[in-house]
């Protein structure tokens, strides 16, 4: 049986497959929002996850 | 362990989202029961996932803001909208809030019958309903602090408004 992570991840695929032209769409907004201010910093959280 | 970035996951997070909603949607709309081992893990995951959307986004839309930002013909307006759901779900507390109002509105607490006493706003947390709408999405029904006035928002409109941000 393929592991919780395994799941997951097929869960998010083919969620990105559902709503195909919404990735491309939260891509330009995500880089939009770092122009409006120039923060290249800005999406760059870090994480221990 | 990689960095990851909030960019990495907050769209996958929307899209899983959409997903998690348009399935409940379809149960509500079915009106079929629920089965427990599913359907309540679904419910819990979409329950997270929604709260840590709002919370993320909020942050990034908090840094977008400064600047420049401030100047964007959306983005204060949308900023607003996430703040006001965002405080009372991380500081349990209504957004704007103030001491006049802490010592004078009484809440009272739903699901618990109906000879339930009020409590004064001071005394609790706020925690506010999370109705569900047509589309499977969670929302908060909030109010304006200065004027009571009732406002509920849901996570689908504010992901759809941001999506709509630099139309």
């Amino acid at each position: 049986m393929p592991g919780i992570g395994h799941l997951l991840a097929a869960a998010s695929v083919q969620a990105g497959k559902n709503h195909s032209e919404l990735t491309a769409k939260w891509r330009d907004v995500f880089t939009g929002l770092v122009s409006i201010n120039g923060d290249a910093d800005l999406i760059r959280f870090q994480s221990d996850l | 362990m990689a960095t990851r970035t909030l960019f990495d996951f907050n769209p996958i997070c929307d899209l899983i989202l959409r997903g998690l909603e348009d399935e409940l949607a379809n149960r509500l709309a079915a009106g079929s029961e629920p089965v427990p081992e599913t359907v309540l893990l679904a419910d819990s995951l979409q329950h997270t996932l929604t709260r840590y959307w709002v919370l993320g986004t909020h942050d990034v839309l908090r840094m977008a803001k400064r600047g420049a930002g401030e100047r964007h013909p959306k983005l204060p307006t949308l900023f607003e909208k996430f703040r006001f759901v965002r405080m009372p779900l991380a500081k349990l507390e209504l957004a704007d809030d103030n001491k006049a109002l802490r010592d004078s509105l009484l809440l009272v607490r739903v699901g618990e019958g109906a000879n339930v006493e009020p409590e004064l706003y001071r005394k609790v947390s706020y925690h506010p309903p999370e109705p569900i709408d047509e589309r499977g999405s969670i929302g908060w029904a909030l109010f304006m602090a200065e004027t009571l006035e009732p406002v509920t928002i849901f996570r689908r409109d504010l992901s759809d408004e941001l999506l709509a941000l630099f139309d």
